[in-house]
């Protein structure tokens, strides 16, 4: 009987072990800071592309770190730490309310009007389909505008209609696009077979050039349609992320030319952590690289590099699209 | 000197396996139901550790011979947690074992081994959207167990005390890769297949043999069945604390405590 209760007295016991077992972090202002810096030190993938010294940039921030902070200066001080990588997928969370991530348009004049291509150069003549709004331009010119990068499924659809219009080229604007996911979905229609449309990039460990080999991105066609006229994607800044990988597969197809500005990057697939107080850190852990090994989280340059005139805008004029009209 | 180790183990786990075959029986059926609460600190996720309540099922078949006892147990458990402001976890723990174990002299113990499959798995959610949206924790393993038993009388009745634990000694198991959620070969195809097909080969090569310093799954279980007299059929209440660490570069903790009530029928 002894023996029983003897092991009934260890199992519960036993109950409170895991705060003994399990590692538990505190939650100070330095562990906090600390802990954000290592998750980025192992995680983060572009210190070598971007030639960013995080040690030294440890050295700059860590002194600034005291008790005496409030959350909020404590939250201030790791987010512009954080936002010297420069990347629009790193994301410091400290609510569902307040967050803090790098702005890429950074820098650039993004100019860039909607509304003046439906009115100035559709005629107001043009069909809505999800984030899609589509019609065909003088000299039976296909346009699209595809604002966000969801609801891929509309473009069977939109592919349909320019199919069926028949026309002879295509004008697939992306601009100020701020991403979603899934471009190859987009690119399957303007291939004919399986392409080598990049390179996929993953981080495999704690190193700073701990990198899977460059895995290949092949897009397989889509079953049914194939546009195989020319193809002008307009671009500026406010591309992002999926956006970026968009242009980054169709720049080397052959009857693809990109006008505008260089993207806003976002080669980055990001992941989450979340950190001793609670707050979440997102990093980008992997990237994508074009077909002439271009790393498309720095943009993706275009073809023909212009960017829209504020004044000539507001007099209801699209320098961008002109100039790809101009280039058929 | 590692892998000899490893075979050892293996041919220790199978011999206490093997040893505890006989001929006579009886069939149960034990069907388990209760409350869990885990604390988990999954390193792919989080640096802290989380407490997770939820609920958990077991269905053993178990067959009874005169010194031996085989059992065969499917598990499932699952646990939420979703009480901070932005963040979400659910985790859910899934495992098939199969035991054998043999009566000692003493006939109060009975030690064995078993084989087994699990998984532990992570979602992660709410304002989270990002690449790296689950973890998981699969194996292959086999290790040692043992089972004790005293009948106490209480009143008129009789009470049966029941104790159980296992340890793992030799484990094939697969983790993520540091940072995605595929499996490490994936990421040494090289092509990055974005339709995931093939995906499941790459997941079954990419694990790694781990012995009891790398992947502890240790499991205990005391209990008391009520009234173990002659009835055909019992109910009993149990307690069973189990702990899971897979040490790599980014580990992973749980400890996990559940209540449950057991009804045992024959077959």
């Amino acid at each position: 009987m002894k023996n029983i209760l003897f092991l009934f007295l260890m199992a519960f016991t036993i109950v409170a072990c895991e705060k003994a077992i399990i590692p538990n972090i505190e939650t100070s202002n330095k562990s906090v800071f600390e802990e954000l810096w290592q998750h980025v030190d192992e995680h983060y993938i572009y210190f070598d592309v971007k030639g960013i010294d995080w040690n030294k940039t440890y050295e700059e921030y860590a002194p600034l770190i005291t008790e005496e902070l409030s959350e909020a200066e404590l939250f201030d001080v790791c987010a512009e730490m954080l936002a010297t990588l420069e990347d629009g997928h790193n994301v410091l969370q400290r609510s569902s309310k307040s967050s803090n991530a790098y702005d890429f348009t950074t820098g650039y004049e993004v100019v860039f009007d909607p509304i003046i291509v439906r009115q100035n150069y559709l005629n107001n003549t043009f069909e809505e389909k999800g984030n899609f709004t589509y019609g065909v331009l003088d000299n039976n010119i296909g346009y699209i505008h595809f604002k966000d990068f969801t609801g891929l499924r509309d473009m069977e659809t939109v592919s349909a209609f320019m199919l069926d219009k028949n026309v002879d080229g295509l004008v697939f604007d992306v601009r100020s696009n701020g991403g979603g996911g899934f471009a190859e979905r987009i690119v399957k229609y303007f291939i004919q077979a399986p392409t080598l449309v990049g390179y996929s990039i993953e981080k495999t460990g704690k190193g700073h050039t701990d990198f899977s080999e460059n895995l290949s991105f092949i897009v397989q066609p889509d079953d049914n349609l194939y546009f195989d006229k020319p193809v002008k994607i307009l671009i500026n800044r406010g591309c992002f992320s999926a956006t970026s990988y968009f242009a980054g597969m169709m720049k080397y197809l052959p009857n693809v030319t990109l006008v505008g500005q260089i993207t806003g990057g976002g080669g980055g697939g990001n992941a989450a952590y979340q950190l001793p107080n609670d707050w979440i850190v997102k990093v980008s852990v992997s990237t994508f690289l074009d077909v002439n090994l271009d790393d498309i989280e720095v943009g993706v340059a275009p073809h023909i590099n212009l960017n829209n005139d504020p004044e000539e805008l507001a007099n209801g004029v699209d320098e961008i699209l002109e100039r790809a009209l101009a280039d058929f | 000197m590692k892998y000899t180790f490893k075979i050892l183990c293996l041919l220790l786990s199978s011999y206490v396996t093997l040893i505890a075959q006989e001929n006579e029986k009886q069939k149960y059926i034990i069907l388990e139901a209760g409350l869990n609460h885990q604390t988990i600190l999954e390193n792919r996720f989080t640096t802290n550790a989380n407490n997770y309540l939820g609920f958990h099922t077991c269905i053993n078949l178990e067959t009874v011979k005169a010194n031996a006892i085989n059992n065969m147990a499917f598990h499932f458990s699952k646990n939420i947690l979703s009480d901070k402001d932005f963040t979400y976890f659910s985790h859910l723990n899934w495992s098939v074992r199969y035991t054998q174990l043999r009566r000692l002299p003493s006939k109060k113990w009975k030690i064995g081994g078993y084989i087994d499959q699990g998984n532990a798995m992570s979602f992660s959610g709410g304002s989270w959207s990002d690449n790296n949206v689950v973890s998981y924790t699969f194996w292959l393993g086999t290790g040692v167990a043992i089972q004790g038993t005293k009948t106490v009388h209480l009143g008129d009745k009789d009470f049966l005390l029941d104790f159980a634990g296992s340890v793992p000694l030799l484990s094939y198991v697969i983790r993520p890769a540091h940072a995605h959620p595929y499996p490490e070969t994936f990421l040494r195809d090289g092509t990055f297949d974005f339709t995931q097909k093939g995906m499941w080969k790459s997941f079954f090569t990419s694990g790694k043999w781990r012995t009891l310093d790398s992947f502890m799954n240790f499991k205990a279980r005391a209990g008391v069945v009520v009234p173990s007299g002659k009835k055909v059929n019992q109910l009993g209440i149990h307690y069973a604390w189990e702990y899971l660490h897979v040490g790599n570069d980014r580990p992973v903790w749980q400890a996990q405590y559940r209540l449950s009530l057991t009804y045992k029928i024959s077959r």
